[in-house]
């Protein structure tokens, strides 16, 4: 949405302006510390940069059964794979085998659908991460069990985990996320005055959404122009006018507010967005006739047409739902699967023809991992899982964190094969968020739990290929 | 329990409930009430009370929507989804039951089933079927409306209870927790625990405090085992599907044994399955959330995003007892909200924050009943297409059973930072609040339906507007107490008579005037 600049908010070329005077200024204790915050970031990034990153999240909404999208293929560990999954088991030969760069003793499949995947991980271009779910601090299974631990809030729930992965404090429940406070602080390096840093292809979502700044959406096709508005006739004219006045009118009701600020706010950005599109050559890069590969495309387009939109760092959204298998994991999977692993190659195929490919990681996310046990052709909700990651913030070709045991009963299971997971998202998006732009030292106003997982700071990457969470782990 | 009862009508009796209203009063009324309100039904209300319209509506005939499904197939008509919304907009259009209808599409919200789902959608009577459930429920018991929409197999197909087997160790199979889960989390007692009030009760440490723990929802899957098709063959796997009677229980199929409840109660081992059921449905029926919990999710739908504790309160307590000591009196719920001083109370004295977004959808909707949209063979062969692109929405068809908005969700910005929810602009997009705009426009200058080649197309009817055409103030004057019950601010109402002085075309003015409403911040807050 395109909230950039509410009523009472200040321009943005004046942003700079206004922190240096909020910073003397009285202002509200809340108020007060954010400015610190903001100027502690504005300043750690004041550095101009040439260079151009983003960042792409796709939301495998519903909760993807991914330890079917990431299989273990040795023959002690598929069978202990297949005994605890029963009828939702792959069989080992189906398995598309990968090989990380950083052995763990153990050899992995890929789900049959993701054959484009294979091949990319196999060219160092994609890499994984196994067990990865919301913490709220390192959690074992004992204190699970004893009730000692602290928990995510909602865990197993849709809506608060999703909730969850997106604002990053899957402690709190929070309106505000990772992706959003980092378009609080970093946005200035943008100029559009109506499009923001983050682009949803999804609609509104708490990722992108901050305090200061929300996300412009777009569809599939882009913008889409008011009927009439600037148009030449003279009664278009006069709507025109009409509908700049209603805009432009002095509400007290903040739901009105907030409407008239959202119909301004989409109506300008219309224009430049469109304006801007117009102006790149067209994608040489086919895509698949899905609506997946159709919103990743209008991503790559949005891309090409950074400098007509003025900008340094961006990101996106895009909502893929439908992984809510309780029923048909195996028949589901297999028409879904594919389509995600055609999209994301065609993505990558035209990041490489923008010549930007080192420019943009694209990461999965997901309300949670599935129960391993089977409800009858189905999984429930669970914690951990696995994610695919496409980009240089988290370099491909290996597999990261620890891939778990997957027999019933094992220590890591709270019943039903529902895993504890063994890394965190903080630790996730900490390696997404750094790569962004964000420095160390200033990562927990990003991600405030951080320091829960990893020491900011430390010479080691939040990320580490084979090996498991420990807590505060530093260098 | 009586206590909140006794006050409540108390301030009834104050109030405005029993008092005729002026035309602006029955006009704000009914758009909390209806669908909307054409300017004949508006006169007519104001002639009347509040309690007495809701007595009327109460006793009127329901307004089903399967039996024109039913009478195409007899007809040797095709029936798909396009059709089965033909029919909702029939009884939304013309049903004899306006309140109903609307308090049905309420229900829909939050027991959603959505044809996006395969199975839901490849069966547009029996998704007839279960809409016609929740009409007949609606001003019912919150009980029975539970017991049907738990037995409803489009429920089962869209939660996957149907043919939810028992667990089997042989194969380490455990039965299906979907179900479980979301007739707690979304259709009685919510996450966590609730005030009578609505407001979390907090631990020690100021957390919420769940209302199950997962282990309790791996005892409720069990009850929720040993459900499927209610046909003649009575096979639980491969059986006849009947997608209009409700689940019938094959006991062999139903988990055995003893099962917990919440809040400590259990079932016996040696039940028969549906005696599990029951208990269950019982169970959660008794449960103190429920009260306040479905009183503040219905309150937003039809009054205001974020109603006071004291306002939940009443309602929840209207829930627990109608007055004649019975729980979950759907009609006592209904009354206690509408006829509640915080929703009675004129829009001025409420400030800044009462109210509500309209619903997307709801803005075209009410813009049908309003100008009384008809064709010349008096149907409503309205696909609704392309609505979810253009509004975000259309009846049944949410993307997930967590309904189009959460009722929780906060814009940020200053409604966040006031602390208050505004769940309809969830689905306000730079995107939508554009095709939004672009489809009331065209529905205002064409047809509801959209093949404009159609010699059945759905046209607003402005005839008496087109007849107030020459005087721009009367025009707008008109417009205001029809569709925002004549809270019209004067800035607004210059900007309106400004422009449409400018335009010498009557058809033009009328047009005009509608398309600037249909986009206007006042317009677009129930408030």
């Amino acid at each position: 949405m395109t909230t950039r600049r509410r009523q009472g908010d200040v321009p943005r070329r004046d942003r700079r302006r206004f922190l240096g005077q909020a910073s003397c200024a009285a202002v509200g204790t809340t108020a007060l510390f954010n400015t610190i915050l903001n100027l502690r970031m504005f300043n750690a990034l004041a550095a101009p940069t040439d260079d151009y990153r983003a960042l792409v999240c796709l939301f495998l909404s519903g909760g993807i059964d991914s330890y079917n999208v990431l299989v273990p293929l040795g023959d002690a560990e598929h069978q202990e794979y297949a005994a605890v999954r029963g009828d939702l088991a792959l069989p080992q030969n189906v398995l598309l085998p990968i090989t990380p760069a950083t052995p763990d003793g153990k050899t992995y499949g890929l789900h049959p659908g993701l054959p484009e995947l294979q091949a990319l991980f196999a060219a160092g271009q994609l890499g994984l991460v196994a067990n990865l779910g919301t913490l709220a601090e390192p959690t074992t299974l004992d204190a699970y069990r004893r009730g000692t631990a602290n928990l995510p809030v909602g865990l197993f729930s849709h809506s608060d985990q999703q909730m969850a992965w997106q604002s990053g404090i899957p402690d709190q429940r929070s309106p505000i996320g990772w992706a959003g406070r980092m378009a609080d602080v970093m946005d200035s390096g943008n100029c559009d005055p109506n499009i923001g840093m983050n682009i949803s292809l999804s609609g509104n979502n708490i990722w992108q959404s901050g305090r200061m700044t929300s996300h412009y959406t777009i569809s599939e096709n882009g913008a889409v122009p008011l009927w009439d508005y600037r148009g030449t006739s003279p009664s278009a004219m006069v709507r025109t006018d009409a509908v700049d006045s209603l805009l432009a009118l002095q509400y007290r009701h903040l739901f009105e507010k907030v409407f008239a600020a959202k119909m301004r706010g989409a109506i300008d950005a219309q224009v430049d967005f469109s304006n801007a599109l117009a102006s790149i050559p067209p994608l040489q890069t086919q895509f698949s006739n899905t609506s997946l590969s159709r919103k990743f495309r209008m991503i790559a387009m949005t891309i090409a047409a950074r400098e007509a939109l003025c900008m340094k760092r961006q990101t996106f959204f895009i909502d893929w739902g439908g992984w809510d298998m309780h029923d048909e994991v195996i028949l589901n999977q297999s028409t879904m699967l594919p389509i995600v692993s055609h999209a994301l190659s065609e993505f990558h195929a035209a990041l490489v023809e923008l010549g930007v490919s080192d420019a943009v990681t694209t990461f999965t996310a997901s309300d949670f991992g599935r129960t391993l046990t089977s409800n009858g052709r189905g999984s429930d909700h669970a914690w951990g899982g696995n994610h695919i990651v496409m980009g240089p913030a988290i370099p491909g070709g290996d597999l990261y964190g620890s891939y778990p045991s997957l027999y019933a009963g094992n220590d890591l299971d709270t019943g039903r094969g529902r895993l504890i997971p063994t890394t965190s998202v903080d630790e996730y998006f900490a390696q997404l968020a750094v790569w962004f732009g964000v420095s160390t030292a200033d990562l927990d106003v990003i991600l405030p739990n951080i320091g829960r997982f990893w020491t900011p700071g430390s010479s080691t990457p939040p990320l580490l290929a084979g090996t498991a969470l420990t807590a505060g782990r530093s260098a | 329990m009586r206590r909140p009862i006794v006050v409540l009508m108390a301030l009834v009796l104050m109030g405005s409930a029993h008092a005729a209203m002026t035309p602006a009063q029955a006009s704000r009324f009914l758009a909390q009430a209806t669908l909307g309100a054409d300017y004949a039904e508006i006169q007519r209300t104001a002639r009347t009370t509040p309690t007495l319209w809701l007595q009327d509506q109460f006793a009127r005939p329901i307004g089903y929507h399967e039996p024109f499904l039913d009478d195409r197939l007899r007809q040797g008509l095709s029936v798909g989804s396009d059709e089965r919304r033909y029919a909702w907009w029939q009884q939304v259009m013309e049903g004899p039951d306006p309140l109903r209808q609307r308090v049905a599409l309420a229900l829909s919200e939050i027991f959603v089933i959505s044809d996006v789902q395969g199975d839901v959608g490849a069966q547009p009577i029996g998704a007839a079927n279960y809409y016609d459930m929740l009409l007949r429920n609606a001003f019912g018991n919150y009980r029975t409306l539970l017991h049907d929409i738990s037995l409803h197999p489009m429920m089962g197909a869209y939660l996957s209870h149907l043919r939810n087997d028992k667990s089997d160790p042989a194969s380490g199979r455990y039965p299906d927790e979907n179900y479980a889960r979301e007739v707690m989390q979304l259709f009685s007692i919510g996450l966590f625990q609730l005030r009578s009030n609505g407001t979390l009760l907090r631990d020690g440490k100021g957390r919420p405090i769940p209302t199950y723990t997962n282990d309790q929802i791996t005892e409720m899957a069990k009850i929720f085992t040993g459900l499927s098709f209610d046909g003649a063959d009575r096979d639980f796997y491969r059986g006849q599907e009947n997608w209009t009677a409700p689940m019938r229980m094959y006991e062999e199929h139903h988990e055995p044994g003893p099962k917990y409840l919440l809040r400590g109660k259990y079932v016996p081992a040696g039940q028969t399955g549906m005696q599990d059921v029951d208990a269950a449905i019982d169970n959660l029926f008794r449960h103190p959330n429920v009260g306040p919990f479905l009183s503040r999710r219905l309150i937003q739908r039809l009054v205001t995003s974020n109603p006071s504790p004291a306002y939940v309160a009443r309602v929840a307590a209207a829930f627990a007892n109608n007055g004649r000591g019975v729980r979950g009196d759907m009609k006592a719920v209904i009354t206690a909200i509408l006829l509640d001083p915080e929703a009675r109370a004129w829009p001025t004295a409420g400030g800044i924050t009462k109210g509500m977004l309209r619903e997307s959808f709801l803005r075209r909707v009410h813009f049908a009943r309003a100008f009384d949209a008809k064709n010349l063979a008096g149907t409503w062969p309205i696909s609704d297409g392309g609505a979810p692109d253009d509004f975000g929405q259309r009846p049944l068809s949410s993307p997930t059973v967590f309904n189009f908005f959460l009722p929780d969700y906060q814009p940020t910005g200053i409604i966040a930072d006031a602390g208050l929810v505004a769940p309809e602009f969830q689905i306000v997009t730079a995107v939508t609040a554009i095709t939004s705009a672009n489809a009331l426009n065209s529905e205002i200058r064409g047809a509801l339906n959209s093949d404009p080649n159609d010699a059945l197309e759905v046209r607003l009817d402005l005839t008496d507007e087109m007849g107030l055409a020459s005087d721009p103030l009367a025009l707008v004057n008109r417009l205001d107490l029809l569709l925002m019950y004549g809270t019209m601010s004067n800035p607004m109402r210059g900007v309106l008579v400004h422009a449409l002085e400018q335009l010498p075309d009557p058809q033009e003015r009328v047009m005009t005037a509608l398309q600037l409403i249909s986009i206007a911040p006042e317009y677009a807050v129930l408030n």
